[in-house]
């Protein structure tokens, strides 16, 4: 019978070490550089502790998947061919890919390192699946957080590759791949340089009875005492239309389907990813362990307890986005 | 002197009621300069079914006054809705007219036939101009946040054959979503939208909690605030080989916008002249910008010397 795989984040060697011991089937991660979607300080991997890393987690038998899925800058592409490179050489199960010219090179000079759809490539359609498929020979697709669980079925019933989904975590209301929200304001943009709305251009300025979030000095949101204050990501911000203010785009909320596994499973997904390779080890390991619980049970076609993840969430709240139709 | 360049009207972003859609088509095959004009819906499905009956008359139309045409397909494709359409404009593209790719979703349907990477495909490097050239791509207009170094390393690189296209002028698309903003707008949503979106013909201006003007709202589609405009850059970039300027439909005059960048590009008035003359022609208090190409912030301007 067909099995749900747990795909973790790790931003940090521990966290690494933390998702494979809380029981992440796999877990993924990036360079310390420009050539992955979460290039922020502190985070990520050099050659060496990736080596490391992954030799931790084959001694426990999970996988280890590499991030190069940032869109390689023009006349820089040797950086981003280094890091496929490094990756094979320190075992990666898989590289996860978004650029097509950086898939056609891979395909090409690296035919033995497995490649993987990254969710940034927006492949949206099953046109889209395969054409990476047949082009490229990518084994699995990472889907975008824009489709409902009924078109990811669909999918499965006209293509042979592996789905990924995202399951929980920071929730993009855009397209991914196809946002430049954040570069229009601060210049810096996840295609280009695997951030979004980053942290040097964050300011919360107290204002009283206000704490107020400003994003390269424009205002994102405004928060009473008594709320906590989230992070001023562009489409999570309060902004005014006409006369109404609201969360036009989407609440500081973060997606959970820990609710919907079986019907994953029925739809003929693979692989659940979970969000955060920006989140700390107490994240990770109480994340990992209930998914590890609640998919334990689906696989063997058991019911199981919804366990309350909200309190993990940014703005302790919860959404099934897109996958529902009536978030649309 | 030979012309070097190319003014193409890329399709209209907003949701213009048909008549007004054809009877602005109609002026611009009659009195424009324009080269070139893209034809199609590239934002929501929904809205393309009132403009498929004028479809063919404005196409007649272009043709005759010697406008060559390509279509235009969606951003963002979801669900067969959207395929079927694109197959459809596949199937009626003749053989000078080429489909504008802005899904990769297409690319894989597109095998046997030539086309143009539109801007909402991601080519930010050479490697992928070579590759998307060997499977057929023979434009591309680059994406809206590309900067002008880049643009130089893939010129240079490119297949000497390559069109190459930039958007030079109008609201930039910042972001497309399943949801529609549009509809959350007027407290409703995507499936019981009632077309609100054919309110705001330059779309929805959004703006921050302290009143500054933000992002532009047009329908699933997230919009810049500010119109980029490359207007005193086209001398260069046609120097780096960059010269197809993309010119976006406003409701404004855009007979005007257009006449001004053949001017520049003509070289009969100069980048700033133009770019003076083009500021009255805004909406109240609205901006240029062209922080992208200089590689800052994409709602900034300053001028380049």
């Amino acid at each position: 019978m067909k099995k749900l795989e747990i795909v973790c984040p790790a931003g940090t060697p521990s966290a690494l070490k933390t998702a494979v011991d809380a029981g992440a089937d796999t877990v993924y991660c990036g360079f310390r550089n420009e050539t992955n979607a979460r290039n922020f300080p502190g985070l990520n991997f050099s050659t060496e502790e990736l080596h490391e890393g992954i030799a931790y987690a084959k001694s426990k038998g999970s996988k280890v998947l590499v991030a190069i899925n940032t869109y390689p800058t023009a006349g820089k592409l040797d950086i981003w061919h280094k890091a496929l490179v490094d990756a094979e050489e320190a075992g990666a199960y898989a590289v996860i890919l978004a650029d097509i010219g950086l898939l056609d090179y891979a395909h090409k000079n690296h035919p033995n390192l497995k490649r993987h759809l990254s969710v940034q490539a927006t492949a949206s359609s099953i046109e889209a699946i395969n054409y990476f498929i047949n082009t490229y020979e990518v084994s699995r697709v990472v889907l975008p957080r824009v489709l409902t669980l009924r078109q990811i079925k669909q999918f499965k019933e006209r293509t042979n590759a592996e789905i990924e989904v995202f399951v929980y975590g920071g929730l993009c209301v855009m397209a991914e791949g196809k946002c430049s929200l954040s570069s229009y304001i601060t210049g810096k943009s996840p295609n280009k340089n695997g951030v979004c709305s980053p942290a040097e251009f964050v300011e919360y300025e107290d204002r009283g009875r206000s704490l107020v979030s400003k994003l390269n000095n424009s205002v994102i949101n405004s928060f009473k005492k008594e709320e906590s204050p989230g992070y001023p990501t562009i489409c999570k911000g309060r902004f005014n239309v006409d006369d109404e203010t609201s969360y036009l785009f989407e609440e500081p909320t973060s997606l959970s389907i820990i609710d919907k596994l079986p019907e994953l499973l029925e739809a003929g997904v693979s692989a659940l990813k979970i969000e955060g390779r920006q989140r700390g080890k107490a994240y990770v390991e109480s994340i990992v362990k209930q998914f590890r619980t609640a998919v334990d049970a689906v696989n063997q076609g058991k019911p199981y307890d919804i366990p309350d993840v909200e309190k993990l969430s940014e703005g302790n709240t919860n959404t099934t986005g897109a996958y529902v139709r009536k978030w649309l | 002197m030979a012309v070097d360049y190319k003014l193409t009207l890329g399709a209209c972003l907003f949701n213009w009621k048909v008549n007004d859609w054809q009877d602005f088509y109609f002026k611009i095959a009659e009195e424009s300069n324009i080269d070139e004009v893209y034809l199609g819906e590239v934002v929501c499905y929904k809205r393309y079914p009132f403009f498929e009956a004028a479809f063919e008359n404005v196409v007649d139309r272009l043709t005759k006054a010697g406008k060559k045409v390509h279509f235009s397909t969606f951003s963002l494709i979801l669900s067969d809705l959207e395929m079927n359409v694109c197959k459809k404009l596949i199937e009626k593209a003749q053989s000078n007219t080429l489909i504008e790719v802005n899904d990769v979703g297409l690319l894989g349907l597109l095998k046997d036939k030539p086309y143009i990477i539109g801007p909402t495909v991601n080519v930010y490097n050479e490697g992928t101009v070579k590759t998307l050239e060997t499977q057929g791509a023979k434009r591309f207009c680059f994406p809206y946040e590309i900067d002008r170094e880049s643009l130089k390393v893939i010129s240079a690189a490119a297949n000497p054959k390559t069109e190459k296209e930039i958007f030079a002028f109008g609201r930039m698309p910042l972001a497309i979503a399943a949801r529609c903003y549009h509809a959350r707008i007027h407290h409703t949503s995507k499936d019981d939208c009632k077309y609100v979106c054919e309110k705001d013909y330059n779309g929805k201006t959004i703006s921050t909690l302290t009143d500054e003007n933000f992002l532009t709202v047009n329908g699933t589609q997230t919009m810049s605030y500010t119109y980029a405009n490359l207007i005193s850059e086209v001398g260069e970039l046609k120097d780096m080989g960059v010269n197809i300027f993309r010119i976006s439909p406003h409701y404004m005059d855009m007979l005007k916008v257009i006449s001004l960048f053949k001017d520049v590009l003509d070289k009969k008035i100069s980048g700033s002249e133009a770019f003076a003359l083009m500021q009255p022609l805004l909406p109240k208090g609205d901006k240029f910008s062209n922080g992208f190409y200089r590689g800052a912030e994409g709602r900034t301007y300053e001028k380049f010397e």
